[in-house]
């Protein structure tokens, strides 16, 4: 294989990475949304449900959240193509990184002013829209950017799991053109490093555009 | 506890619908459990031959054992070699020589921005058939683990060394010491002290991630599993089991790290 053609074939697996990436960012964010109202609400079994699938999943190997999920959801009735299935275990996995942030940055604002704001007399949504949400925001910005480029690198894992993103691809394309070797890989480590120091310098804009200056 | 601030002390209103909210949630769970009991035992995965070799099949237990001494063995040398890195390169990116701030804040980056897996693959396939060595499969998760996590140690002791008081520093200076004798025997030991609980955490993350070793052919406790799985025919009930131990070492860890912070911070209050 000529290496443009090679260039070619780790790009195109490259779009495949980024779009586990942006919808696992999106359905983990979501996850890891209820996951903070459940570890929020004063309704106790809640709590301790999130509380429990937080601590269990973060602590598990994603590997094994892989296994689990590959070897698990068909026997409950769920039988999906690799990609879905990638899609959820890193779903599951990486909302409780979310939601620790999320509930750390909701934690982070102080109960003076929340007891300040109760006072004065705002109502729930009051207090949720202009005291606790904007603050939060702003403390989770830069570990919620880490957390999303920590998905993506793990998104690699996929490929040991049937799905041809970059990693699985790049295996395939050192298995088949022994004299590039060193070419592939460096391309290949190039092209992540680069969509990950472009998710940081993503995250500092965003970082700076919600910044108080206090 | 900190959350209370957030809602008032419920009235009868609330309370009726915390005890409403409860019974519901309550439910699905049952509702979830029992269909996923159901399906399993439909599929005949609850029998007790799919389970009963974790406690009878001595063998069994030896070899999963065996690869848990090799996660271990794994986690711990790349712990202690990307701890003794990982200071050294920030002691090289705190001397102060910008040549070597630059080389060491580009190997930070290139290794904490691509997946651990890659440098495993790297290792795994390029040493072989580039320089025509052989490499261990230890070997292997080991180096990976090292660049990866001596990476993100030298940027924990960076963000260490610049929480403390500035006058640490300038006084140790004024006294006579070079700038590498001031870190040497002023900044990097307490900046240890003061990230220990997050290189603890980091242990978490090291152990986590040398489950990827099975990619590579290294027999560590996610590998031995999925040879134990295929010829017991139980893959469900194999991972379960595994995914327990992890757990459990990992919280071990996490609580290891929670206890020494909290010891710390009662000595630095004056006991």
């Amino acid at each position: 294989m000529a290496f443009s053609a090679i260039i070619l074939t780790i790009g195109a697996a490259f779009l495949t990475t980024v779009a586990l990436t942006v919808l696992t960012i999106v359905s983990a964010t979501l996850l890891g949304v209820l996951l903070t109202i459940a570890s929020i609400l004063p309704v106790s079994p809640l709590q301790k449900t999130a509380a429990v699938y937080i601590q269990v999943v973060r602590n598990t190997p994603l590997t094994i959240v892989f296994f689990l999920v590959v070897f698990g959801l068909p026997q409950v009735g769920f039988v999906l193509p690799f990609f879905p299935f990638a899609w959820l275990a890193l779903t599951l996995y990486t909302a409780t990184f979310v939601a620790e942030t999320l509930r750390s940055g909701v934690l982070s604002v102080a109960v003076g002013e929340v007891e300040a704001a109760r006072a004065l007399g705002l109502s729930w949504h009051q207090l949720l829209a202009s005291l606790i949400l904007p603050q939060a925001a702003r403390s989770i910005v830069p570990p919620m950017t880490s957390n999303y480029i920590a998905l993506l690198k793990n998104t690699s894992i996929a490929s040991a799991f049937g799905v041809l993103e970059a990693t699985g691809v790049m295996v395939e394309m050192v298995n088949q053109n022994s004299s590039y070797v060193i070419q592939i890989m460096i391309l290949t480590a190039g092209i992540y490093l680069a969509l990950s120091l472009g998710m940081g310098l993503l995250g500092d804009l965003i970082e700076r555009k919600v910044r108080l200056t206090r | 506890m900190k959350q209370n601030a957030l809602f008032d002390s419920p009235g009868p209103r609330g309370l009726r619908l915390i005890r409403i909210a409860t019974l519901i949630w309550v439910l699905c769970l049952l509702l979830i459990g029992a269909y996923v009991v159901w399906r399993l035992d439909a599929r005949g995965q609850l029998a007790p031959q799919k389970w009963l070799p974790f406690v009878t099949n001595i063998k069994l237990l030896k070899f999963l054992g065996d690869g848990l001494l090799q996660t271990l063995s794994a986690s711990l040398v790349a712990l202690v070699l990307s701890l003794l890195a990982g200071v050294v390169l920030a002691m090289g990116r705190a001397l102060g020589l910008a040549w070597l701030s630059l080389v060491i804040g580009a190997y930070v980056q290139v290794f904490r921005g691509i997946p651990v897996l890659l440098n495993m693959l790297f290792l795994f396939l390029g040493v072989p058939l580039v320089l025509h060595l052989n490499i261990s499969a230890y070997t292997v998760v080991v180096i990976a683990l090292l660049l990866y996590n001596s990476a993100v140690i030298a940027e924990i002791m960076r963000a260490g060394i610049a929480a403390l008081p500035a006058g640490q520093r300038s006084a140790s200076l004024a006294l006579g010491f070079s700038e590498f004798q001031t870190l040497r025997h002023v900044l990097v030991p307490q900046a240890i002290r003061l990230m220990i609980p997050a290189l603890i955490s980091q242990f978490i993350i090291i152990i986590k991630d040398s489950a990827l070793g099975f990619i590579v052919g290294f027999h560590e406790m996610t590998a031995k599993a999925q040879n134990a799985a295929l010829q017991l025919g139980n893959p469900l009930q194999t991972y379960i089991v595994i995914g327990v131990v992890y757990v459990a070492i990992n919280l071990a860890v996490a609580r290891m790290s929670h206890w020494i912070a909290h010891r710390k911070t009662h000595a630095a209050s004056g006991h």
